[in-house]
């Protein structure tokens, strides 16, 4: 009688643990987790892909003004443009787009760049390379716009849906562009 | 008219505390009588006719009892008390941290969560955050426990939960964060987690709860354990993510020795542990050294006096947020990659506790926690983050019973927190505090209510002084019908700490910059719940249940806020309101199964924003199943869900701060392990264990910007001397 007992008990129990395991891998398999994102998602919807050229080479940053803390790229669908502080303000209210807070490389005679434009068609009417000189986010100077250089009249980049649009940015450190501000 | 009338009645209490057990199942021996102690531990079995009888006796956490009983007559009544031995010094039945005192689970008016021995010990953990994850409503992101919601994302700053060690508090003096490598944790036997606010008792800290940590009480014999383990992480199923050429390794010994001689209570732990990690340059190495003494002066151990000491030291990568999520396992490649974290904490504590004759206890507690951090293999002009900071804390607590129905705790408590850190300059932190609460038994049976309160002055440097007040209401109940129902209404609430107020650098890129305008933060919340124990047979099989309703209002939460020039800057910035229900259930069979479940359901609101406060999982569900295979094996699985956090700061993600800071899912973890009991095989009693955790290599991020670990397989080998 007392072995029934404990045999019933042990099947309640198979059972409960069958169950058991049978829902939980039922519910891992809803979750995919994170994986890294496919080369194609990478593009977005719109890319925009720069080059950035130091005329003068590497040496040309000798003549770059205060402290090189970071270099970024960054278009604005606004021009002009409020003060330097008003920067961080159109990047956060979705009206500009950055490289990245990361830096793009420095002490360099070239670099490039790719930013994916999610909101598309957009139009960039003023689009620069900018140097921060502190370590306050405020402290930033244009040294290159994209433009028919040497004139520095912005050229407005527009982004269609599934774009990749290349430019080519001509930063020289002697012949800087006025200040958008 | 029943033919017999002899009655068998009595008291079951708890050996050690002489504090009643409600529930404890009493059987007479081949027979169909029996019953179960009340609220005051009592219990009649009447009907009887005269003889002799085995009276046996069970209650889950205590040693089984058979006591011999005779009836000299069929009217005969017999008074018996029996004292009930827990299996472990430290019952998961008792708990001391809820009112400062040891008390019945069943009279506590909160929701806790006991974890006792065999608990902590199965699930082969070397860290505390391994047992918190499987808490009911606590969520753990690297050093930061968050109960029921409290905390979301803070850089690792501002604990809002406190964590005791022994009743010694261990948050540091500069950010006042948890350190859980500075935990003794083979030697931890009990955790206690208190949930709600519970600053009316302990201060500043407890704004979501109290996390209580107590270490083995030595026995006669000698406990001499060696425990090691070695293991890897498996390689990441993609190839972006994998940093090393094989398997990175992990491994680590821990010895200690406990004893009781006469008087003296010693326990000696060391250990130390390597993890290359799963990530590029992120390995860490570890030391611990823990000592505990304990000194009876009398007989009737009235008077004791406990001293622990707590060193650890720590060598480990310094990056916190990835790359990106294409290469999630390596730093920024604007961080420099060699970078290295040292760090150093020194614990030191006294405790003396006298008992009066007249049921009255004197708790003089002092400490001190010392931690030091540097930075090394620093780039030429790289700036380092480094601090030095002690936290001293004295309180003094007085207990007694003023009456068979009212129980009265005071006590008074200073910290002062001393910064040195170039990031900070010099400051000093000082709270002065006191706290009185009485319980009262009304009159009706199993009824207690508690009111009491708290009052605090805190002072960083020449900043503003504060003055809080901390409230606290509440009832428990211990129905007839075998259901505890409680209610409990309290404040709580936190000071900002050192690093939050005078914090100026630079951390992976983001600048932080002071402010000492910052004010205390602070919450209300309340809960009603009801938990009951009901026997499943007469084998001590038991089903426990628990269910909560809680509310936790947050006003001036202090948060990481990022300011129109993309800096950012720790301030008074939101009110919150968190509101959910628990449910728990535990089945345990003697026969070794045992199934357990909770769920946690939270609507996190940030008020001022009108939207769902940020960092935050709304479902928490956790699950555990323990299947007895064979008499020395049992296999064990824990599985943990928490529904995706539902925001995060957009402007961090907007502002590039931290890459790809949007990638998040939910979070799928399912642990296992294989214990084989080897004592029937080598005479000693050995453990031997396999474990996989996140054994389905999911991939997922409990901070932004920061992979959680992969699949990692390890044996454990645990042997007592």
């Amino acid at each position: 009688m007392l072995r029934t007992q404990n045999q019933s008990t042990f099947m309640n129990h198979r059972i409960t643990s069958y169950t058991f395991i049978f829902l939980l891998l039922l519910l891992i398999s809803c979750g995919e987790g994170l994986a890294p994102p496919e080369p194609d998602l990478k593009v977005g919807p719109g890319l925009l892909r720069g080059t950035i050229i130091y005329v003068g080479g590497v040496k040309s940053w000798e003549n770059a003004p205060d402290s090189v803390v970071a270099i970024r790229a960054a278009g604005f669908l606004t021009y002009p443009l409020p003060d330097s502080a008003g920067i961080i303000n159109e990047l956060l209210n979705d009206r500009a787009v950055i490289s990245g807070f990361t830096s793009l490389p420095m002490f360099v005679d070239s670099s490039t760049f790719e930013i994916s434009i999610k909101n598309t068609p957009t139009t960039l009417k003023y689009f620069a390379i900018a140097q921060q000189t502190s370590i306050d986010l405020n402290d930033q100077t244009i040294i290159g716009v994209y433009s028919n250089f040497p004139d520095f009249t912005p050229i407005p980049i527009t982004i269609k849906s599934g774009d990749t649009v290349s430019i080519v940015i001509t930063v020289d450190f002697r012949n800087r562009p006025p200040q958008p501000f | 008219m029943h033919l017999y009338a002899g009655t068998i009645r009595g008291t079951i209490l708890d050996s050690l505390d002489v504090i009643p057990l409600y529930g404890a199942n009493i059987r007479v021996e081949n027979s169909q009588f029996g019953a179960r102690s009340n609220a005051e531990g009592r219990f009649a079995i009447d009907r009887l006719k005269k003889g002799e009888y085995k009276l046996r006796i069970s209650y889950v956490g205590y040693s089984t009892q058979v006591i011999p009983v005779k009836l000299i007559s069929d009217d005969a009544v017999l008074n018996i008390s029996i004292n009930l031995m827990r299996k472990d010094v430290n019952s998961s039945t008792v708990i001391v941290s809820a009112g400062k005192r040891t008390q019945s689970v069943q009279e506590v008016p909160i929701s806790v969560t006991l974890l006792d021995q065999q608990a902590i010990q199965q699930r082969n953990v070397n860290r505390i955050d391994e047992v918190l994850r499987y808490v009911s409503g606590v969520n753990v992101a690297r050093d930061q426990v968050s109960i029921r919601g409290s905390s979301g994302f803070a850089l690792g700053i501002g604990s809002r939960v406190a964590l005791l060690l022994d009743g010694f508090p261990m948050l540091s003096a500069d950010n006042g964060d948890m350190k859980f490598d500075a935990l003794p944790m083979p030697e931890i036997q009990r955790v206690e987690v208190l949930k709600g606010a519970g600053s009316a008792l302990y201060g500043t800290g407890a704004l979501g709860g109290v996390v209580s940590l107590f270490t083995r009480t030595p026995v006669d014999t000698a406990r001499i354990m060696v425990r090691t383990y070695a293991g890897f992480y498996t390689q990441p199923q993609f190839e972006q993510w994998q940093v090393h050429d094989a398997p990175p390794p992990l491994y680590g010994i821990d010895m200690s020795y406990g004893q009781k001689f006469d008087k003296l209570e010693l326990t000696i732990l060391g250990g130390t542990r390597y993890d290359k990690s799963y990530r590029l340059t992120d390995q860490s190495r570890r030391y611990n050294l823990f000592t505990k003494l304990n000194y009876t002066f009398d007989k009737e151990a009235r008077t004791t006096l406990m001293g622990i000491v707590n060193l650890a030291h720590e060598d480990r990568g310094d990056w916190v947020f990835w790359n990106s999520l294409d290469s999630a396992t390596r730093p920024p490649t604007t961080s420099n990659p060699n970078r290295k974290t040292i760090s150093n904490k020194a614990m030191a504590g006294l405790n003396l506790r006298h008992i009066f004759e007249d049921n009255a206890l004197l708790n003089i507690r002092s400490s001190v926690f010392l931690t030091d951090f540097d930075n090394y293999n620093l780039l030429p002009n790289e700036e380092a983050i480094a601090s030095s900071a002690s936290s001293f804390n004295t309180e003094v607590q007085y207990s007694r019973t003023l009456s068979d129905a009212v129980f009265l705790t005071t006590g008074i408590n200073t910290t002062i927190n001393t910064v040195n850190a170039p990031i900070y300059g010099i400051k000093q932190q000082r709270f002065f505090s006191g706290y009185a609460q009485t319980e009262i038994k009304p009159g009706i049976e199993g009824l207690i209510m508690t009111i009491g309160g708290r009052v605090d002055h805190e002072q960083t440097d020449t900043s503003a002084s504060h003055f809080v007040i901390s409230p606290k209401i509440a009832a428990s109940w211990l129905s007839p019908f075998g259901v505890q129902f409680r209610a409990s209404l309290g404040r709580g609430f936190r000071a900002a700490t050192v690093a939050e107020r005078f914090a100026a650098l630079r951390f992976q890129g983001i600048t932080v910059k002071s402010n000492l305008e910052i004010k205390p933060e602070y919450s209300m919340s309340y809960e009603i719940g009801a938990s009951t124990v009901l026997p499943l047979n007469e084998d001590a099989d038991m089903l426990m249940m628990d269910i909560a309703v809680f509310n936790n209002s947050m006003d001036d939460l202090v948060e990481p806020a990022f300011t129109s020039t993309g800096n950012v800057i720790f301030q008074n910035v939101t009110a919150a309101r968190i509101q959910g229900f628990e449910i728990g259930m535990r089945a345990q069979f003697s026969s070794g199964f045992g199934i357990e479940s909770s769920l946690t359901y939270m609507d996190p609101k940030d008020l001022t924003l009108n939207q769902t406060l940020p960092y935050r999982s709304s479902i928490l569900w956790y699950s555990r199943i323990s299947i007895p295979i064979i008499e020395s094996i049992t296999f064990q699985t824990d599985y943990r869900y928490l529904s995706r956090v539902e925001l995060i700061d957009a402007r961090i993600a907007a502002l590039g701060f931290i890459a790809d800071a949007d990638a998040r899912v939910p979070i799928h973890v399912c642990d296992m392990r294989l214990i084989l009991d080897m004592k029937s095989l080598i005479g000693n009693p050995m453990t031997l264990a396999l474990n996989a955790k996140n054994v389905l290599d999911y991939y997922y991020t409990e901070i932004m910007g920061n992979l959680s670990p992969n699949r990692q397989l390890s044996i454990q080998a645990e042997i007592l001397l």
